[in-house]
């Protein structure tokens, strides 16, 4: 019996003779224009195709800025190719323009010789006025020779096509994002037998409007074949895809999946006391989406009921989550400190935006990483994990839910704007993929110590309330091993020292640190977190091009891998680039004693390939001369 | 059964480290009298506190407890109750930690109507920080933060539970173990968040400070002892009342030539209005005698109860979660022949669980090369097993009825299971193992827990289209004894393992005696 309700094989669009390696797409018009939606739709197209891929959504920070306007410029970035998709495209290839606002703040990312596809249709001198224009940049785009121009009336394309169709012209004038949705996947040479089924899906018990927007796609994609250019224009290489099963995930779905994996394999029900913030509140959403799961999601008063929520889970034998961005792990931090103390299960995940304070809520960065690592008061060892990319959220966050699990240790995973709206394709593990996550529950009749430790992991063990025989007292102050309150002084120095030393001791979970490029040689570029595309095409190019650079990517934050200190000492230099002012940096400097270059970006937006290379290069110019 | 539970299992072997004289040994010592008598087992009682003098409390007893940080005790002890509802969860707090840096946690769980019993031990003062004012101080103190007297208006602890419309809401006194008893066995035997005010003498920093209320020698005067039903009467010789004069209450002499009890007001805390508690809140010293006892109780749907029952209705409705569909999402594709073979599918919802799928696909694929007797019966629908044996077995009981009218239910109508109906829809099935082992085990009490606490969730609902052979896979991957179906009636009905088993004997002998025909 399939699973399997209703299948369809999509071909896999022409391939060109001179085809491209990648191409970074993206749609941009008014919060109402759908550009979303048919982002979604060609990023889909794309990986039917056979196409790696990955996306980017940029909403406008209100929620509804005035129509035509530069504040309510919505746009959806789909980077798709063979390979080197690993991020969002430094530039946009093809930039998909659907009034005069769009056009003017992305115009800017717009590649040189790049396409520009736009509906002149909007270009109105109310819209003009609305995005700052005195007069149509239009006839001065097109003589400059820089890019390749597509202009089109698309709004007097799709009434055409609609003619005689029983709608309100400004009904008509919706179906325009599948009209341009069309034409672009034509000038791809992608097939629209996705989204023509997605429509009818959708809209199946609205025939009428289904067959408006289908006709729209369709009137679209038709078009392309009257513009004088070569179908299709752009040609994009399809990758040599492992067999499996694919999907699309964004960072924050796959965290929120990674959670759920984690609570099925250690047979934990999830608790996930959270409080809305943006751009973290997708986890809580989609956690929500899961109950059948036996997920509880409770939407906390505040960010420290959100932490005591999941503590007091924890305490009673669930898995507590809570999920935060960075002004909302600021209030979490006592609630951290007791978990330390109190040593239970939980994993805290920071969605990192730029800070400090209110910030950029909507954009990223990597500042936090101070704040996890040391933001409590007193000696408070938590263990810090990274996220590397959207679907590497799933990972982390199960690896997350392990360490707290078998440790009994609160665990702060950090993910960021970037890779927790951003989506790629992913593909999909089995269940069995997974390991168990078990731990030696307390037996009737055992005597118990609340604080005797495991040998080895040095983990603590867990007596439920609910279970006789096992009555003991926790809480904030300080403990000897049998669980009274203790003011010794060595008491206390052991106890701190334990902490420690059981954190430390999950450097043995840690799989051996993987070095990309070269082994050895001048030029080890360290990163962690969202930066892992860009920083890994950089290392891959220059390493292509005969130096010798390698790139680590660290997953664990704290404790840092064993075997990290002598891959460092096996390079001439050590680059660490960050969205934040070279924190990561700075822990490496202590911890060995080494000279760590910083790259700082604190922009809002992930890396450039480009200028990580750029730096590259610079230091291994600086470093052959002075060698 | 649950053995006898006296005083001193409740009490810790560590030495107390209050002032003497402290009036938190009194509060102490009436939770470790009364806690036995709950009939609770004592490994489900968890007491959960935040910071300060009363926050000590829990390590002083011999139950499960966490002494948690200042003011979060309600966030952390609805995490407790979320996690497992049998749980009697207890949160000790004071007029600092639960007013003040607590004060939106205290709202909120309140508001939520988590099953807790908050007992707010309200001294006026900081106590472990030895004498600042706090939040429910007078106007004027005068204390080492506030040597010009503090400007702050005090809260009124009892105004701000009912203002988060609490369920209930009660004031007693820490030199009155009795009516305190009183109060705490109340607080414990009502579902719902139990807020209680203890008026507790700071022996140290704040010593007398309810002297003018609570004193030996002005109580009688002073405080009006809540009793339900009756008027409020107060007065060393009980010739005193409180009459509703228009919106305002006004005290009046009682007597020969005065008015009569019946012109008073009758303590009615069962009231689903709370103006009424809302007012008794308001009496205050010095002009109104304050008001102890029970001001409101009333009945409201706990939060974890009725979050766990959208998680049993949602796994209800969707099944039990299947980790590799969820992984999947509702869209994906497969990838075949390195990239050049991609198929789009999209996810259908499943009817059974993962594994007894799996089954499925085995025994259908039996059914189709084996031709014998015994393999022709899994393919009879459930149908048939339902008219034949179950038509009429089926009885319900209602997710909120408590189990003392449900077991009953068992031997009237000779089942051994009862089909568990929320808003006329299956959620479980409770089967008398389910009494018989939780009951016993978790010694609950029938007459408070529900059949919905206790049934086994349903997850997996076939249709009477189903075959014998679905039937069994579900039984046997499930380790369950009654099959829930949803007829196409839309009604519900139940299939048992047993009536499975007798028309498998049937279909043997007919068998047989086809084959003595032939």
């Amino acid at each position: 019996m399939s699973t399997v309700d209703t299948q369809k094989r999509y071909g896999t669009g022409s391939r060109g003779s001179d085809s491209i390696q990648s191409s970074a797409v993206r749609f941009s018009g008014d919060s109402g224009d759908g550009m979303q939606v048919v982002g979604e739709m060609f990023a889909t197209c794309a990986a039917l195709s056979g196409a790696y891929l990955h996306t980017f959504p940029d909403y406008p920070a209100e929620i509804r800025a005035p129509a035509g306007t530069l504040p309510g410029v919505s746009a959806f970035q789909i980077h798709f190719g063979s390979q080197d998709v690993e991020t969002q495209g430094d530039w946009v290839d093809t930039l998909v323009a659907m009034n005069p606002a769009a056009l003017r703040v992305n115009i800017d990312e717009v590649a040189e010789g790049g396409l520009l596809l736009v509906n002149t249709g909007a270009f109105t001198e109310d819209n003009l006025s609305r995005a700052d224009y005195t007069d149509s940049p239009l006839d001065a785009l097109s003589a400059s020779g820089r890019y390749h121009t597509v202009f089109v009336n698309i709004n007097q394309r799709v009434l055409d096509a609609l003619k005689g169709m029983d709608f309100p012209t400004s009904d008509k004038i919706r179906c325009k994002n599948f009209f341009a949705l069309g034409l672009t996947c034509r000038l791809y040479g992608l097939s629209i037998d996705y989204p023509r089924d997605w429509i009818s899906n959708k809209w199946g018990n609205k025939p009428a409007l289904a067959l408006a927007n289908e006709t729209a796609l369709e009137a679209g994609y038709t078009h392309a074949e009257k513009l004088e250019v070569r179908l299709p224009l752009l040609c994009v290489d399809r990758a040599l895809l492992p067999d499996g099963i694919y999907r699309k995930i964004s960072g924050n779905e796959a965290m929120a999946l990674g959670l759920i994996a984690g609570s099925e394999k250690s047979w934990r029900e999830i608790v996930c006391g959270s409080y809305p913030i943006t751009p973290a509140t997708p986890i809580l959403e989609e956690l929500a989406q899961h109950k059948h799961f036996m997920v509880k999601t409770v939407q906390a008063e505040d960010e420290i009921s959100a932490i005591g929520i999941a503590i007091g889970a924890s305490y009673a034998g669930h898995l507590g989550v809570t999920s935060t961005s960075g002004p909302g792990l600021c209030l979490k931090s006592e609630g951290l400190g007791l978990a330390v103390m109190t040593e239970l299960p939980l994993v805290v995940i920071d969605v990192m935006r730029a800070g400090p304070s209110t910030g950029l809520p909507t954009k990223t960065e990597q500042a936090d990483l101070f704040m996890a690592l040391f933001g409590r008061h007193g000696e408070s060892p938590v263990p810090v994990l990274a996220a590397r990319s959207p679907s590497d959220c799933f990972r982390t966050a199960f690896e997350a839910v392990q360490v707290a699990v078998m440790c009994r240790t609160p665990v702060i995973v950090l993910s960021d704007a970037s890779i927790g709206n951003g989506s790629e394709q992913w593909r999909v593990p089995t269940p069995d993929d997974l390991p168990e996550i078990e731990i030696d529950p307390m037996k009737r009749g055992e005597s118990y110590k609340p604080y005797e430790r495991d040998p080895v992991t040095g983990a603590r063990r867990l007596g439920l309330p609910g279970r006789p025989g096992f009555e003991h007292r926790i809480g904030g102050l300080e403990k000897d091993e049998k669980g009274q309150i203790s003011q010794d002084p060595a008491n206390h120095e052991h106890m701190v020292e334990m902490r420690a030393r059981k954190v430390q001791a999950i450097t043995r979970f840690i799989p051996p640190t993987e070095v990309a490029g070269a082994r050895e040689g001048d030029l080890l570029v360290v990163g962690w977190g969202g930066s892992y595309g860009a920083i890994s095409l950089a290392v891959k190019h220059l390493h292509r091009d005969g130096y010798s650079v390698g790139h680590v990517h660290l997953r664990y934050l704290h404790p840092l891998p064993s075997d990290l200190g002598q891959i460092i000492t096996c390079f001439k230099n050590v680059l660490v680039p960050e969205l934040n002012q070279g924190q990561l940096a700075m822990v490496l400097r202590a911890a060995y004693l080494r000279d760590v270059q910083t790259f700082s970006r604190m922009q809002g937006r992930p890396f450039r390939i480009s200028e990580i290379r750029d730096r590259m290069e610079t230091l291994l110019k600086q470093s052959s001369r002075g060698g | 059964m649950a053995t006898v539970l006296t005083r001193k299992d409740f009490v810790a072997p560590v030495s107390i480290r209050w002032c003497p004289g402290c009036g938190d040994f009194a509060i102490l010592n009436t939770l470790q009298n009364i806690l036995p008598t709950l009939g609770i087992p004592k490994e489900n009682i968890v007491i959960v506190s935040g910071i300060g003098c009363s926050s000590r409390l829990p390590y002083y007893m011999d139950t499960y407890g966490f002494h948690t940080i200042h003011g979060r005790a309600p966030a952390v002890a609805t995490g407790i109750k979320i996690a497992n509802p049998r749980l009697s969860v207890w949160v000790i707090t004071g007029d600092g930690d639960g007013l003040s840096i607590g004060g939106n946690h205290l709202i909120h769980a309140i508001r939520r109507n988590m099953d807790l019993n908050i007992l707010l031990f309200n001294n006026r003062i900081y106590g472990l920080t030895k004498g600042q004012y706090s939040p429910t101080s007078a106007r004027g103190k005068i204390t080492k933060t506030s040597p010009e007297g503090s400007l702050d208006n005090p809260v009124n602890p009892c105004c701000l539970a009912l203002a988060a419309e609490a369920t209930f809401v009660a004031r007693t006194i820490d030199t009155q173990p009795k009516h305190m008893a009183e109060v705490f066995t109340a607080a414990a035997r009502h579902r719902g968040t139990s807020f209680v005010e203890i008026f507790q003498n700071c022996v140290t920093f704040n010593n007398k400070a309810w002297e003018p209320i609570s004193g030996r020698d002005v109580r009688d005067e002073q405080l009006l002892f809540l009793a339900q039903g009756k008027p409020l009467v107060f007065g060393k010789a009980r010739n005193k009342g409180i009459r509703l004069n228009g919106l305002a209450p006004e005290i009046v002499p009682l007597g020969e030539s005065a008015t009569s009890e019946k012109d008073l007001l009758v303590h009615d805390a069962f009231q689903a209005n709370p103006a009424y508690a809302y007012l008794m809140s308001q009496l205050s010293y010095p002009d109104f005698p304050s008001p102890v006892g029970v001001l409101r109780n009333i009945e409201r749907p706990t939060y974890e109860r009725e979050l766990r029952r959208q998680v049993a209705r949602v796994a209800q409705e969707r099944g039990r979660g299947d980790l590799e569909r969820a992984l999947r999402g509702h869209e994906y594709w497969t990838v075949e022949r390195m990239g050049r073979e991609i198929t789009a599918a999209a996810t259908a919802r499943p009817k059974l669980g993962y594994e007894s799928r799996i089954m499925d696909e085995q025994i259908r694929d039996l059914i189709q090369i084996v031709r014998d007797p015994l393999t022709a019966a899994l393919r009879t629908k459930l149908k048939d097993i339902y008219e034949k044996y179950a038509h009429k077995r089926a009885k319900r009981v209602e997710a909120n009825e408590p189990l003392s009218s449900a077991i009953p239910r068992f031997k009237v109508f000779n089942v051994s299971y009862l089909m568990v109906m929320d808003k006329g829809k299956l959620i479980g099935i409770l089967t008398e193992r389910d009494v018989v082992i939780k009951l016993t085990l978790h010694a609950v009490d029938p007459n408070t827990t529900l059949a919905g606490d206790l049934m086994s969730p349903e997850l997996d609902l076939l249709s009477e289209n189903h075959t014998v052979g679905d039937a069994i896979n579900v039984l046997s991957a499930s380790g369950k004894r009654y099959i829930p179906l949803l007829l196409e009636s839309g009604k519900y009905g139940v299939v048992t393992t047993k009536q499975i088993l007798w028309f498998i004997h049937e279909s043997m002998v007919e068998a047989r005696q086809l084959e003595k025909i032939r």
